[in-house]
């Protein structure tokens, strides 16, 4: 018996208000999309247009105001926010433009916080996958760094190695290379397209043309509506 | 300079105005401790400040007293005489009698009534008395039985004499005697006693005239005096205590017929009312004070802690002021502004309050015989308010400022650690710390009431009800009992109207009961030995319907039966544990021969006691005598009061229509009295418990709403890495048991050498000090949580999505 093939994420109608006492602010409204499994969308669009909104809700990390949203299948908006931590635990990794590596931690430490929420695993498990996950990134020889001791390309090398040590499905980048300068930032990019290669499905916000260029779909946003979905130039 | 610090208080009002309810939290916060400081302060300095109101000279005066005891008794005027022969260590010793009540003593024909002050010799030299006209009472006046002679009181002077000086030097009639005017006393003097007096008279004079059926030996023997004195240069007030201590323990005891016991000879300065309840006030006042310190150092640090959590909010503003010029001496001036504001308005507003609280506390149980002046908050007090408020401004100042400098004002919000820092950790411990102490005290007083309500009194007071009576009007000095069978009559009635009510299970008469404050001591002989004992007098029922268990014998089948029964601990203290049934105990009543009384029966000790101090002998008797009369009516059951009081009367009025009932008491109600100064102190340190426990609450759940806030951004990458708000709530309470630990730990080992020290000191034994502290600590623990949980909630609550994006 086949399976019905599901996209992976799965985006109907989805629209995110913003209230204030005096003004109301559509962030998105109503965005139909669909990623499928190994996907390399990157997503562009002016400041405010509802880049990183759209990768907030999809992340789990804001919910719409309006519409449906599935991932893997789970109707994430009907699931209480217990559930949503798991499956954010299991099914994404995050990777920021400014890191957000907990200062007070080493970066082993940082990269093991997602196997600790997700619990059920030995000490011995852990450090495995982390050793996995550093030595992936390069950064097997810092690992007992603290995030100020290292350069931004090295900490967002680690803030790439906390996203994948959890094998997740989805791997979401808001301005991975935002902070770091070209020669960083180029690494970034040769490392996230290392990963998506090895089957990672990669959804990556940018303002860089160049990098944008790089992913398989491209899409644009313009005051919270998709303006243009297509694969990118070759 | 004026103007930059209004700009300051305008912009420190409107940021305040932003957050109403923290601020106004944090300005009552202020208030509650200054109330607490204001009001204890001016207890405190009001009592060491030796009380010499009224006085030309009140250096070096000095009260003496005998702490734990009832009857401020010392030395008659006899034994003063002839201390003051050798008195080393002060000038003479002089004093008031007190026991110079007259009533329906007639004044120019109208009656008066009220407290006159019988001196000794020396008492206007020594203590230096204002005299507002003429003069004081002078050595001839106290020649041989002693001059008819008085100062009139000023009250006195003003109700009865329209405030005229021309009295001074007339004659008036007291009763059938003559008295010469020789002055007027200024309103500001009291006496020793620092009560209102009608006149001072010569102490053998006015014993012979206002007491005539006192034998004559006995006004030089009767102890019943406020002794007071002038320290020689040389002299301590502890040597002069020495001296006299010395004096009275050497003392052959007949000149001493009253000695009531080893309650220890205490000398203050001052003229002080009554120098045992002073004593004790003066210790309580002290430790109140102590703690009301230790409750406006919680609240300094809970103000600090407030604006501190401002600080992530304004490091954006504040390093704005810094890069256009705003030095950090400037900024450090502008933050002082800011936390004097809150200051000043909780200190304003708390000095407002003290006067309350000083007047309330004057009205407690545990103060009811100290003399208060009548201002409320005195200048000492005040200052010490004042300075105090200085000091607790620079240190609320200080607290968020340090946090400036350490993080840098250049920093934004976002760098804000969310983890404790050495300052939440130091006022987390010192707050916890603190509580603890506190916290221990109350749970110790708690727990002493506790076990004292637990000992067995020796009778089964519930469901008895007490009728008091007293006369209608105010016997005079020629009063006769009415004869036996008037009383015998009273009660065979009593009996008949009370057994007719419905509800009467016994009835009996007895007094004193347990609880009462009038008592006779009698002293008996057995052998070459003597033995004071509390005479209580009773009719027959009384042992049963008391529930009062009968060792030896019998208890009385009548009235005026000759025998007596006696208590366990007056066999035990006359002759040990023997059949005594059939002895005869002899009676020395001084100046009026000895009678014998067989004893009938032995019955269990009673408490007539404080239930922390061993049982006292005790010696019933059911001979009506000259007191029996006014015994109290006792009724077991449940009956209406006012029916046993419409009852009593009747058959008062048909037998002894001099007297009425005064009252109609549960007797439990009147046996609470013998605890309640430990209920009025248990009180007092449960409100000072529970107000530091609150303020530390607060305080804690302000230091973790701080650390909850400013870890905002941590606490979304958590979440965005999987933590749930499970996880989260768990992390906040976790780190709210990390931050409170050492402050737990620190509090319970407070909690445990505090309360050891007021074992020693104000608590019965039976209070274990480990119960306590782990009790305290079992509280604390339960602080933390409860201050934690509503922070741990907000932080569950986040959404990391909002945040992530603002940063």
């Amino acid at each position: 018996m086949h399976e019905t093939a599901r996209p992976l994420i799965r985006l109907r109608n989805l629209s995110r208000i913003y209230t204030t006492e005096q003004l109301e602010t559509h962030a998105l409204a109503g965005i139909d999309l669909d990623i499928d499994k190994g996907e390399y969308v990157a997503i562009e669009g002016p400041s405010g247009c509802g880049k990183s909104t759209l990768l907030a809700i999809v992340g789990l990390l804001d919910e719409p105001s309006a519409g449906e949203y599935v991932l893997s299948g789970v109707p994430a908006t009907e699931i209480d926010a217990e559930e949503q931590a798991r499956l954010r635990n299991r099914e994404i990794g995050f990777i920021f433009q400014s890191f957000n590596l907990i200062p007070e931690m080493s970066v082993r430490e940082n990269v093991e916080l997602p196997l600790f929420y997700r619990g059920g695993l030995t000490s011995e498990a852990r450090r495995q996958a982390v050793d996995e996950a550093l030595s992936r990134v390069g950064m097997t020889e810092r690992a007992e760094h603290r995030p100020a001791q290292l350069s931004g390309g090295q900490q967002q090398r680690a803030a790439i190695a906390r996203a994948l040590v959890g094998r997740p499905s989805l791997l979401l980048a808001d301005e991975p290379t935002g902070n770091l300068d070209t020669e960083s930032g180029d690494r970034i990019m040769d490392l996230l397209e290392e990963l998506h290669g090895s089957g990672a499905t990669l959804v990556m916000v940018t303002h860089n043309p160049r990098y944008a260029e790089r992913a398989g779909r491209r899409l644009k946003l313009r005051d919270g509506r998709i303006e243009s979905d297509g694969v990118a130039a070759a | 300079m004026i103007a930059s610090i209004l700009l300051d208080l305008r912009h420190a009002l409107r940021l305040y105005l932003k957050t109403p309810w923290q601020s106004a939290l944090a300005v009552l916060t202020m208030a509650v401790a200054m109330t607490l400081v204001g009001g204890m302060s001016s207890l405190w300095s009001e009592l060491h400040a030796g009380g010499s109101r009224g006085v030309e000279n009140d250096k070096r005066l000095v009260t003496f007293g005998r702490l734990d005891s009832e009857q401020n008794n010392l030395i008659g005027a006899g034994p003063v005489a002839e201390f003051n022969r050798g008195a080393q260590t002060i000038t003479q010793l002089t004093g008031e009698s007190s026991f110079g009540h007259i009533r329906d003593v007639d004044l120019r024909g109208e009656p008066i009534e009220g407290s006159v002050a019988p001196v000794l010799p020396g008492y206007f030299e020594t203590l230096t008395p204002r005299i507002l006209h003429g003069r004081g009472l002078a050595e001839q006046d106290f020649a041989g039985q002693g001059a008819r002679a008085l100062v009139l009181g000023h009250r006195l002077w003003q109700e009865r004499f329209g405030a005229d000086p021309e009295v001074v030097g007339t004659e008036i009639g007291l009763d059938d005697h003559t008295w010469r005017v020789v002055g007027v006393m200024d309103e500001s003097f009291g006496g020793i006693g620092r009560m209102p007096q009608l006149f001072w008279a010569p102490y053998k004079r006015f014993l012979l005239d206002f007491h005539e059926g006192l034998p004559e030996q006995m006004h030089e023997t009767i102890p019943f005096w406020r002794l007071a004195g002038r320290l020689r240069d040389e002299a301590s007030v502890e040597s002069a205590e020495a001296e006299l201590s010395q004096f009275i323990q050497n003392m052959p005891q007949k000149d001493n017929p009253m000695e009531a016991g080893p309650g220890q000879i205490v000398a203050l300065p001052g003229l002080i009312g009554n120098v045992d309840e002073h004593f004790a006030a003066q210790k309580q006042v002290t430790l109140m004070l102590l703690a009301t310190l230790l409750i406006a150092t919680v609240a300094t640090i809970n103000i600090g802690t407030f604006l501190l959590a401002r600080i992530p909010a304004r490091n954006r503003e504040l390093a704005l002021r810094q890069t256009v010029g705003a030095s950090r001496k400037r900024l450090a001036g502008q933050l002082l502004t800011e936390a004097s504001l809150l200051v000043v308005c909780g200190t304003l507003a708390g000095l407002v309050l003290s006067l309350w609280l000083a007047a309330a506390m004057r009205e407690l149980s545990l103060f009811e015989r100290v003399s208060f002046s009548e201002s409320l908050l005195n200048a000492p007090a005040l200052a010490f308010s004042l300075l105090l408020a200085i000091v607790l401004s620079v240190i609320v100042a200080a607290i968020p400022l340090s946090r400036l400098r350490r993080q840098g004002l250049i920093h934004s919000a976002r760098n804000a650690s969310s983890r404790p820092g050495l300052f939440q950790h130091a006022t987390g411990l010192v707050q916890l710390g603190l509580t603890g102490l506190l916290a221990a005290a109350a749970v110790g007083f708690l727990s002493h009431l506790w076990i004292l309500d637990q000992r067995d009194p020796g009778l089964h007071p519930e469901g008895v009800l007490v009728t008091t009576l007293g006369f209608k009007t105010p016997p005079t000095g020629t009063f006769q009992p009415p004869p036996d069978e008037a009383k015998f009559s009273f009660r065979a009635e009593a009996r008949e109207r009370l057994g007719s009510l419905p509800g009467v299970e016994e009835i009996s008469f007895g007094s004193p009961v347990p609880g009462q404050r009038a008592y006779a001591i009698s002293t008996f002989r057995i052998g070459e030995r003597s033995l004071n004992a509390r005479v209580v007098n009773v009719a027959p029922g009384f042992f049963d319907l008391l529930g009062i268990e009968i060792l030896q014998g019998r208890t009385f089948e009548s009235g005026s039966e000759p025998g007596v029964v006696v208590s366990r601990e007056f066999v035990r203290q006359a002759w040990g544990e023997e059949n005594v049934i059939g002895r005869f105990l002899r009676r020395d009543q001084a100046g009026a021969g000895q009678a014998d009384s067989r004893i009938i029966g032995v019955v269990e000790d009673v408490r007539y006691e404080h239930p922390e101090k061993p049982p006292v002998p005790l010696v019933f008797s059911s001979a009506m005598g000259f007191a029996g009369f006014m015994n109290a009516g006792l009724v077991r059951g449940d009956v209406d009061e006012a029916l046993v009081k419409r009852e009593i009367d009747e058959a008062l009025t048909t037998h002894l229509d001099e007297l009425k009932v005064v009252s109609v008491r549960p007797l439990t109600e009147i046996m609470a009295q013998l605890t309640e100064r430990d209920r009025a102190r248990t009180r007092i340190t449960v409100l000072f418990g529970a107000v530091i426990v609150l303020m530390s609450a607060f305080g804690f759940f302000a230091m973790q709403r701080f650390l909850v806030d400013s870890g905002r951004r941590e606490t979304a990458i958590h979440m965005s890495l999987g933590a749930g708000p499970a996880a989260v709530r768990r992390r906040v309470l976790l780190q709210g048991l990390k931050l409170g630990l050492p402050g737990l730990v620190v509090g319970s080992l407070l909690g445990l050498i505090g309360t050891t020290w007021l074992v020693d000191r104000y608590l019965i034994d039976d209070v274990s000090p480990t119960l306590v502290a782990l009790s305290v600590a079992a509280g604390l623990l339960g602080i933390l949580l409860l201050a934690s949980a509503q922070p741990a909630l907000a932080a569950a609550r986040l959404r990391p999505g909002d945040v992530l994006k603002e940063e």
